[in-house]
């Protein structure tokens, strides 16, 4: 192209287009000046979602603790594969490219699907939320305790429905622990969102439902909520909610939602330490945390060491799981339809 | 007489690319295909009942409504468009349009080609992503793909 | 009434201020053709999170309001519709702006707006706790039923023939059902790792409307004709407000199909235009006229459209389900201005939500003062050269498709069924059924697959899909519409083969 020959005619512009080009260009990437570029946060659940709205909340201090504002990016599809495998195969190594998890949820998805990601191409940076999966029947249903439940699923096998937000999510998980323990079956409906299972459970669709905690809490006039599925109960929402173990089934904390920053493998070990202690720094900070305390979502915040140990566990724990059920049921499971 | 026969045509082609659909549906043997299955042979049965009404009666029921494709006025721009995806990850957003804009007005001119049209194409161009660039990058964030360029 | 309470507020100097500017911004973003409405409320939103409380809330209503509206005007001016809830606004009011009337078309479908979309926030204000139960309600075997009706509309939708229409829906169907599937968890037809995530409705929307277009615009400047496009007539809005304002049964049509499709969660307040156009078409004494610039076709989707704001809030703020696109991004910047969907929002957190109320009520007075204002203009927009219109338009294409989920296969596959609906144009097929296709398809299918779980859990499947009232109702619905569109289509056929025997017939739809 003839750019020579505009140049002089339009030099405000051109001025400007090479302004940009030499602010582009002159980026160092040198550890040291971490970060010098916005973060891009991947978000694999469409906008709207607890994932979505929660990670918005928790990022929206970076400018002040790590320099530079992180950016969410929304990349929904395949139960969150799509932006989990986008973060390990398209992602930069340079701290630039980060993701929202979900334990158990990714770690799940990668033993029982093909995917491109699993624990040992993945870095743990901070985790600032948990959220345990809480037993939910509607508001007029004839049960009151996971006893009726339980009692009623073994008298009709196979007939009380269960929703849930999608495949091998914690509340799948927690459907599974709970049809182990009691012996009962149940007959798991996965839907496309959280929002969407807690509305089957509200309007009567299914019978029972595993939620997050933070919606139940938020829609509880609708719902009764009947056991936790964690180790001790939530003394801040939901005092009066026994849990599992308490009500006799030995279920514990391993559908627990925890939801934290991760970026792929590769990345310098300063990168990560910079981006773990701003994040963590950033999800203690007080207005964050009174924000997502306003939305109902517990908080736990947990450094990469911490973070990596829990991850590790959840993983030999799933395995154990996935292993000790009847093969074919998980093949139903997994070709549902 | 030609329309009649495009009309034909297109009737064939329709079934085959449902029957392409269909194939495609069937063949892995597993569960979780019955709706493909479906949208397959309900095309499919469109597809047949087409071809039955362009092809059966000597003259067409259905309304002959092909129009011929102008090869010679689309092949620039398709080039355009394909060149516009292989050239945006490696030059950036913003260049990769420059070019396609500029491409695509000179090209398309009514005028003959003329430099004092070209540079002014080129300088309209440049306005046009400047703007774009002021509302959606500067004062918006939006991201675009960047390259050894922007 | 609460709502006068908090009126003052929205009207003082600063947030009338937030209200004028977020006005004129969001009609602008909504009316370029490649950004859909949802992108330019999910651009817009982080603004407000520096805002508080007050100035936020009032900011993410009048962008709601304005960024639906906006999508209706590059649907008439340049043929590409905003959102897949603007294809029926196209489908009469481009003609009507290639008669020189697109000034016209331009007021008709801002005032409809205006008057669906107060119609919508009354709903919202007065009938929110009583209508969330009745959403609720809506199930899978529901929301099926709706997904089949929405595919009866193929008929309406403007291709010559009926059965390329239905060709070129169950293509749109099978296209939607590439990639994963949530809730058989199997993944389909991945040829390559650019369909991972599926083909989604916004690349495709823009790919199947905007690319034929600017193939279309070159091919119009190569011959020519890109100087001199169609005329402008002009056109006084008292005379607009008067005539629109003379269609009841359009504007009633519209604006209560458009509440209770945008009441349903799940079912996409994308069709609710595209249902009340066809709804209105069928009702019509002249339904040949529809698709050749009928005013009534843009009133009706119009009303319908904008009606459908207000209420797909209903769910979304008495029970935290978004009940459009939209919607679901708007609630992400709610909550942030710590407006918690619940029961509770109108005790508890009345100031919050009597001020948004507030701002989405006197946002659709303002858009509909700008809208008719900025209708003036559109002479320029229709003067551009065809081939920098079509320039600009690639462009936008790919940066607005690019910068909904900043992927690149998302702009590849738009750009591949952008050049292959060109092609299937040439043989007569029409974009807008491909689109209603993938917009129902996954409807269908994720609904059926739960409700199958569903009905073999309880009394069996077919038990669970053919029993109750609602059920009932759509699929009478269902049958009404196949009905009267054989009907319409036998006697258009007979009467045109009496009038000229064995020569070649034209059949419109």
């Amino acid at each position: 192209m003839n750019n020579k020959r505009q140049l002089p005619k339009m030099t405000l512009l051109a001025g400007m287009v090479s302004g940009t080009l030499v602010l582009a260009g002159g980026t160092a990437w040198a550890a040291e000046d971490f970060p010098t570029n916005p973060i891009n946060v991947i978000v694999s659940y469409s906008a709207g979602g607890a994932t979505d709205f929660q990670a918005r909340i928790a990022t929206s201090k970076a400018e002040e603790y790590l320099g530079e504002p992180m950016v969410i990016v929304n990349r929904p599809g395949a139960g969150g594969q799509v932006g989990w495998n986008y973060l390990v195969q398209n992602g930069r190594d340079e701290g630039y490219d980060i993701a929202a998890y979900n334990v158990p949820h990714f770690i799940a998805q990668s033993q029982m699907y093909d995917t491109h990601y699993n624990l040992d191409n993945l870095e743990p940076i901070a985790n600032w939320g948990v959220d345990p999966a809480v037993l939910i029947v509607g508001r007029d249903s004839p049960f009151d305790t996971i006893d009726d439940l339980v009692e009623y699923a073994k008298e009709n096998p196979g007939r009380v429905t269960v929703s849930g937000a999608g495949l091998f999510v914690g509340h799948h998980i927690a459907t599974l622990q709970l049809e182990n323990e009691a012996g009962i079956e149940l007959r798991y409906v996965p839907t496309s969102g959280g929002v969407d299972a807690l509305r089957f459970v509200q309007g009567g669709q299914v019978m029972a439902g595993f939620n997050n905690l933070s919606d139940a809490y938020r829609s509880q006039d609708r719902l009764k909520i009947l056991g936790i599925a964690d180790l001790e109960r939530d003394e801040e929402f939901l005092p009066d909610v026994p849990t599992f173990q308490e009500a006799g089934y030995d279920i514990d904390d391993s559908s627990v939602n925890f939801r934290g920053l991760m970026t792929r493998s590769g990345v310098s070990e300063e990168i990560l330490d910079k981006l773990s202690e701003g994040a963590v720094a950033m999800f203690n900070d007080e207005e964050v945390q009174a924000q997502l305390k306003d939305g109902g979502s517990p908080m736990r915040v947990m450094g990469r060491d911490e973070l990596s140990e829990m991850w590790q566990e959840r993983h030999d724990y799933l395995e154990e799981l996935f292993a000790g059920l009847d093969p074919e049921e998980l093949e139903e499971a997994a070709e549902e339809d | 007489m030609t329309g009649h026969r495009q009309h034909r045509l297109t009737a064939v082609g329709a079934l085959l690319v449902a029957a392409g659909l269909a194939v495609v549906s069937f063949m892995p043997n597993v569960p979780g295909y019955e709706f493909p299955q479906m949208a397959a042979i309900g095309a499919m049965i469109c597809a047949a009942i087409l071809v039955l009404l362009a092809l059966v009666p000597r003259q067409p029921i259905t309304t002959i409504d092909e129009e011929p494709i102008p090869w010679g006025g689309i092949w620039p721009l398709l080039l355009i468009l394909f060149g516009f995806l292989l050239v945006m990850g490696w030059l950036g957003f913003f260049a990769t349009s420059f070019l396609a804009f500029f491409l695509i007005t000179q090209i398309y001119s009514p005028q003959r080609f003329h430099w004092r049209g070209a540079i002014r194409g080129a300088g309209i161009a440049a306005l046009f992503l400047g703007v774009l660039y002021l509302i959606f990058v500067t004062v918006l964030r939006v991201q675009v793909p960047s390259g050894i360029l922007i | 009434m609460e709502l006068f309470q908090y009126l003052p507020q929205v009207l003082s100097g600063w947030n009338l201020m937030i209200l004028i500017v977020g006005t004129m911004v969001g009609l602008l973003l909504g009316a370029t053709p490649g950004l859909s409405p949802t992108m330019a409320v999910a651009l817009l939103i982080p603004f407000t999170f520096q805002m508080d409380a007050t100035s936020g809330l009032i900011l993410l209503g009048v962008l709601y309001t304005a960024t639906v509206a906006g999508g209706a005007v590059s649907a008439i001016l340049v043929n590409i519709p905003g959102a897949p809830a603007n294809i029926a606004t196209m489908l009469d009011g481009h003609p009507m702006a290639r008669n020189g009337r697109a000034t016209e078309a331009l007021h008709y479908c801002f005032i409809s707006s205006g008057v669906g979309g107060v119609i919508g926030v009354l709903v919202l204000i007065f009938f929110t706790p009583l209508l969330a139960d009745f959403a609720l309600r809506f199930g899978p075997s529901e929301l099926f039923w709706i997904a089949i009706l929405g595919i009866t509309v193929i008929g309406s939708l403007g291709s010559t023939s009926v059965l390329k229409g239905l060709l070129a829906g169950a293509v749109g169907v099978w296209i939607s059902l590439i990639g994963f599937n949530p809730v058989a968890g199997t993944e389909r037809f991945v040829f390559t790792d650019h369909l991972q995530g599926g083909v989604t409705i916004i690349p495709a929307l823009i790919g199947l409307f905007a690319i034929p277009q600017v193939f279309q615009m070159v091919e119009d400047a190569r011959r020519g004709r890109g100087e001199e496009a169609f005329g402008m007539e002009q056109r006084p809005v008292w005379a607009s407000v008067v005539y629109n304002l003379s269609k009841i049964r359009a504007l009633s049509i519209g604006s209560v199909v458009g509440t209770l499709v945008g009441l349903i969660p799940g079912a996409g307040g994308q069709i609710a235009g595209l249902i009340a156009y066809d709804q209105n078409k069928k009702l019509s004494k002249h339904p040949e006229r529809f698709g050749k610039g009928e005013p009534e076709g843009v009133v009706t989707s119009e009303s319908a459209n904008n009606s459908m704001v207000g209420a797909s809030l209903v769910p979304m703020l008495s029970l935290g389900i978004p009940g459009s696109p939209t919607a679901a991004v708007l609630l992400g910047g709610l909550l942030i201005q710590g407006l918690f969907p619940g029961p509770d929002l109108f005790t508890e957190h009345a100031s919050v939500a009597w001020t948004f109320m507030g701002a989405l009520l006197v946002s659709q007075v303002l858009m509909v003062i700008f809208g008719l204002y900025i209708s003036r203009f559109s002479r320029y927009v229709i003067r551009i050269p065809k081939h920098h219109m079509a320039a600009a338009v690639a462009v936008l294409a790919v940066f607005g498709t690019y910068s909904v989920q900043n992927s690149v296969s998302d702009v590849i596959i738009m750009m591949t069924m952008g050049c292959a609906m060109y092609f299937a144009m040439r043989f007569g097929f029409g974009p807008g059924p491909v689109v209603l296709g993938i917009i129902l398809g996954p409807i269908a299918e994720t609904n059926f697959l739960q409700g199958q779980m569903l009905g073999q859990a309880m009394d069996g499947t077919f038990h669970y899909f053919f029993t109750g009232g609602i059920n009932m109702f759509l699929i009478a619905l269902c049958v009404l519409s196949i009905g009267y569109s054989i009907i319409a289509e036998l006697k258009v056929r007979s009467r045109q083969r009496s009038q000229s025997p064995g020569r070649t017939v034209e059949v419109k739809s």
